[in-house]
């Protein structure tokens, strides 16, 4: 089971339509997914049809007991393989300390999960407040999301050094898959001008190409859809780079045992 | 190994814009009766009651989960209950 947190400290850059981009390539391949909302504003509980959850994070939130997260885990609209630990509003009230280990209450929450989530992808609200400190304690690998202009590129550096943070104080095996660049216009120059800068700055961390700008997305968020199964110009190279983002998250599989070739004089002696 | 289900946060009905008061439980208190909010001057005082053994385990349960005394629980119940 791999957890991967998506965030920046930049609103509006597409956390929850990579997110939702993760789940949906999981849902394709047909390998269990969750889905932990730690957004306040709870839109990928919303694309996934499970806003009237008797419980959601910040209930998880509020009880420090191991496990708890398994009893507010509910199917999502996309099918049994694609579940959710939705949000809603009154996550607000715990983006400030809980008490004792109130950083690791997410990770604590989550202690029993079935391990046989392929993939448990974190939405983070778009602060570096206690929400992100859960979702960084819990991960294993965190997703940047920016778009290509000077405010989201500075956000994307503010998440980076919030991830390295967290990995030196608290949960050393947290490592940076990607930095994700959403919403990419090739034809415009502050774009370009941006994506450049990245990876001038980090390298192989950007992933590449960008996301597009598509209209696919949001119509396919709107009508609860994963993108991979939505039918419209330019959906399906963006589902495609959803598949890589997810190769490019999970852990590589094990190398083949070589299979000793079969010898008919070795079977017949 | 079972435990109680997860239950609602107590503030889960609060808009987050709204003022909010400290919960009780995390106010810095010198004494009980100061941890639920009671006036400073009242004393603590000792108050035996017989309740059925389920009662006694949900209480207890309840003080673990939200990190408070048993006496903390008790009191701040019958305050809500309780007219001044």
């Amino acid at each position: 089971m791999t957890v991967v947190a998506v965030l920046s400290m930049k609103g509006g850059v597409g956390k929850s339509t990579v997110s939702l981009g993760l789940a949906s390539a999981a849902w394709a391949r047909d390998m269990r997914a969750l889905v932990v909302d730690l957004d306040p504003q709870a839109n990928a509980t919303m694309a996934l049809d499970a806003m009237g959850a008797p419980f959601t994070t910040s209930d998880v939130l509020a009880d420090p007991r191991p496990g708890v997260a398994a009893d507010a885990v509910v199917d999502s609209a996309w099918g049994p393989t694609v579940r959710v630990l939705g949000a809603e509003r009154s996550l607000e009230h715990r983006n400030s300390r809980q008490g004792r280990n109130s950083a690791s209450r997410l990770r604590t929450g989550l202690a029993t999960m079935p391990r046989d989530y392929g993939v448990v992808v974190i939405d983070c609200p778009p602060s570096l407040g206690e929400l992100t400190r859960n979702a960084l304690h819990a991960a294993d690998r965190a997703i940047i999301v920016t778009e290509p202009n000077h405010f989201a590129v500075h956000g994307a550096a503010e998440a980076l050094e919030a991830v390295a943070v967290i990995a030196r104080a608290a949960n050393p095996r947290l490592t940076v898959a990607a930095v994700v660049v959403n919403r990419m216009r090739p034809d415009e120059r502050e774009h370009r001008l941006h994506a450049d800068l990245l990876a001038a700055e980090y390298g192989a961390l950007v992933f590449s190409p960008p996301l597009p700008e598509c209209p696919g997305i949001p119509q396919s968020q709107r009508a609860g859809s994963p993108i991979h199964a939505w039918n419209s110009p330019g959906s399906r190279d963006v589902a495609d780079l959803f598949d890589d983002l997810l190769d490019a998250v999970l852990p590589p599989p094990p190398p083949r045992q070589a299979v000793p070739a079969f010898s008919l004089r070795k079977y017949l002696a | 190994m079972s435990r109680d289900p997860l239950s609602k946060a107590g503030d889960a009905g609060l808009h987050p814009s709204a003022e909010r008061t400290e919960p009780s439980y995390l106010r810095r208190a010198a004494t009980t009766a100061d941890s639920v909010g009671a006036p400073d001057k009242d004393k603590l005082v000792d108050l035996g009651v017989r309740v059925p053994k389920s009662l006694r385990k949900s209480v207890r349960a309840e003080a673990e989960r939200r990190g408070m005394r048993v006496d903390d629980v008790v009191a701040e119940a019958l305050r809500e209950r309780t007219p001044r």
